[in-house]
């Protein structure tokens, strides 16, 4: 079988520990799996004619093994091994690629990406292009110009145009999404954002006091997180200019801010007069605030639909999974099995929920996903540790999470079927994930 | 974490018990020897005069660990010898001595006309962590250290306990007794709910703390509540006895 050599032959390259093989048998399938009709083989970019230099071959490494990285989690489709391939670069297509020798391997490869890469005067040019491997002729491709440091997004961005491209517009690529997160600095915790492989992180607050639980408007236009001024408050800001935009203090406890998938308002939980925190709806700058539960348990970590027409939430002690219609009607508990869950996430596609969830009194929890019409809950995680508050990747196939399972937490990322665990962050404290949409404009 | 308005009023305590309960120079004089004693030595020797002796101890009440200076002062005397560890010394003089517990020093002066003895008393008490009581010259913050406990709470609970009920009716009463106080109840849980939900349960511990300091006739003005939820650990072992430390409602001034 084609297609099993080449998995295994990827694995084999990337140098994948043989659990993970073993892994394979007993992964939950919730997506089909990656095309088997749809092999894509990665060729190395070169450096341009007439173009050299320590620099140049720096970042042509990088770009290969950005590239390579991207391609092979997107989880689309099947990446062929790197031992196949014809040798000799591929400069100039039409004629460095052999055809015949490409048919000679034992799987037949349907596309190929291959490119160059220049620099000159400190700017990096990428021309880079998909071949069809039974057409024989160019797909599409693209060109990219930037400085030295953007070599790692240029690699990012063309990763994206090739999901785009083969799936359709099924993805438009997460390679060049974002995740926020906490980042624990002494007695105080910042929102940081990072690149999703981990890469390229950036403080975006500079407090110096607790901010917590950070999520992102599903257009990467702004940020809502806690942040204690001195009390945990609703705090909006944008993403594009760092602005903060008005929201009423409440001056007593509010948590757990989400924007509404249209952008125009925000749910949180809010403590009422009787003691208890509820969930509330706003606009964006506070006004028409309704009361969208309503009951003396505590209710938290509010998601919703991407429809907007619902919200999953957390009720109780210990805390229990719900759903309700956006005006607070309709209420059910989703997850039956008692325990304890929190960090409740809808997926894109509204399919699924993702928790955490833990028997009452287990030190860890661990990540599941539930059908969001309900049914018998699924564990992702095993990976040892507290796995917990699972954020979907805008493509509903990844999920980034915090753990603690090397004993400091960091954050995860993994394919949906709980496959290839990627530690993304290695030093400090780093917590509450929350993946941004898409950033790739079509 | 921040603990040291705490220490510093803790020191302050301290230093004023130490003040109180310190006396100023009261000096004991020993009596006279007994008059059929002297009489007695009158007759034996009729030519040399008898000593005298007088020994104190300044101060003569201290705390563990401190010292004290004795004096003594001798009038014919030969040999003046003082009990203690001290044993034989010049005719008149003082020494530093820091006994571990009270001791009484007997000196006794010897001469050709007699003995003479004197005894001086030491009193030492343990260190005080005691609170003096409550008084105007009190400060708040020296106050609300001695007064004022924080409460704990059971796992997933925010109800009040039979403990937290009781350490809170003695802080109602506190509060009550200084009505120039003012607290901050802040709430806390151990690390093993989720965060989010423990940033709501200790918002909830808080409160309860705060309802039944209420209840109790507290103004609601005096206290001012806030979560840290699992954020600030007082413990960060993982045992049981580390996460009841942490489910609580911390006390501070404000």
């Amino acid at each position: 079988m084609p297609v099993k050599i080449a998995c295994f032959l990827l694995l084999a390259f990337l140098g994948v520990q043989p659990s993970l093989l073993t892994q394979e048998s007993s992964r939950v399938t919730l997506f089909p799996k990656p095309s088997e009709d749809l092999i894509l083989a990665v060729g190395d970019v070169q450096a341009a004619p007439g173009s050299a230099g320590t620099e140049l071959a720096s970042a042509l490494e990088t770009f290969n093994r950005v590239l390579w990285d991207d391609l092979s989690f997107a989880g689309f489709f099947t990446i062929a091994g790197r031992g196949f391939y014809p040798p000799g670069p591929i400069v100039r297509p039409e004629t460095d690629i052999d055809y015949e020798a490409w048919n000679a391997i034992p799987f037949k490869v349907s596309f190929l990406t291959v490119g160059t890469v220049s620099l000159s005067r400190n700017v990096l040019r990428a021309e880079v292009s998909v071949y069809d491997m039974k057409q024989r002729k160019r797909a599409f491709g693209k060109a990219y110009t930037g400085d030295p440091g953007q070599i790692r997004t240029m690699a990012h961005y063309w990763a994206d145009e090739i999901v785009y491209q083969l799936t359709a517009g099924t993805s438009r690529g997460i390679a060049s999404s974002r995740i926020a997160y906490v980042s624990r600095n002494g007695n105080a915790k910042e929102i940081h954002t990072m690149d999703y492989d981990g890469y390229n992180s950036r403080a975006f607050t500079h407090g110096g006091s607790l901010n917590l639980f950070p999520h992102w408007a599903p257009d990467n236009s702004k940020l809502a997180f806690v942040s204690y001024r001195p009390k945990p408050e609703i705090t909006i800001y944008s993403y594009l200019d760092g602005s903060r935009l008005p929201f009423p203090m409440f001056h007593t406890f509010a948590s757990s801010p989400a924007i509404s998938p249209d952008g125009s308002e925000v749910i949180f939980a809010l403590r009422t007069p009787r003691g208890d925190p509820d969930l509330f709806i706003s606009r964006l700058d506070g006004s028409n605030r309704r009361n969208i539960t309503n009951n003396p348990a505590i209710d938290s970590s509010p998601t919703w639909s991407p429809s907007g027409r619902q919200i999953a939430y957390i009720s109780g002690m210990p805390g229990q999974v719900h759903i309700c219609d956006s005006d607070g009607s309709n209420v059910r508990r989703i997850v039956k099995e008692g325990g304890d869950a929190d960090g409740v996430a809808w997926s894109p596609d509204g399919k699924w929920l993702a928790f955490q969830w833990k028997p009452r009194l287990s030190p860890n929890y661990e990540i599941f996903v539930v059908d969001s019409a309900g049914g018998a809950i699924r564990q992702l995680t095993s990976g040892g540790g507290s796995n917990e508050y699972p954020t979907w990747a805008p493509d509903g196939r990844h999920l980034a999470f915090q753990s603690n399972r090397t004993g400091s937490w960091q954050i995860y990322t993994m394919l949906l079927e709980g496959t290839e665990p990627r530690r993304i962050t290695h030093s400090g404290n780093n917590t509450s994930p929350s993946w941004s949409g898409y950033f790739r404009r079509d | 974490m921040k603990r040291s308005p705490v220490l510093f009023a803790s020191t302050a305590l301290l230093l004023l018990a130490v003040m109180i309960s310190a006396p100023g120079c009261a000096k004991k004089v020993s009596p006279p020897p007994p008059a059929a004693e002297r009489e007695e030595a009158v007759r034996e020797t009729p030519a040399a005069p008898a000593p005298t002796i007088t020994v104190t101890a300044s101060p003569s009440a201290i705390e563990k660990g401190q010292s004290t200076t004795l004096s003594w002062r001798s009038t014919n005397a030969t040999g003046v010898n003082i009990t203690g560890g001290i044993g034989t010394v010049e005719e008149s003089g003082s020494r530093t001595v820091s006994p571990g517990s009270s001791t009484t020093y007997t000196a006794r002066a010897t001469g050709p006309g007699g003995d003479a003895v004197a005894e001086a008393r030491v009193t030492v008490s343990a260190p005080v962590a005691v609170t003096p009581p409550p008084s105007a010259a009190v400060s708040d913050a020296a106050f609300f250290e001695a007064s004022i406990r924080d409460c704990f709470f059971d796992l997933d609970e925010y109800s009040i306990n039979e403990d937290a009920r009781r350490a809170l009716i003695a802080n109602a009463r506190a509060l009550a007794e200084r009505p120039s106080l003012r607290v901050t109840i802040e709430g806390h849980c151990d690390e093993r709910g989720s965060e989010r939900y423990n940033l709501a349960l200790g918002d909830r511990r808080a409160n309860s703390a705060r309802d039944f300091l209420i209840s109790q006739g507290i103004d609601s003005s005096r206290i001012d509540t806030i979560s840290y939820g699992e954020e600030r650990p007082f413990c960060e072992e993982q045992n049981e006895e580390c996460w009841q430390l942490n489910r609580r409602a911390h006390f501070v001034m404000r």
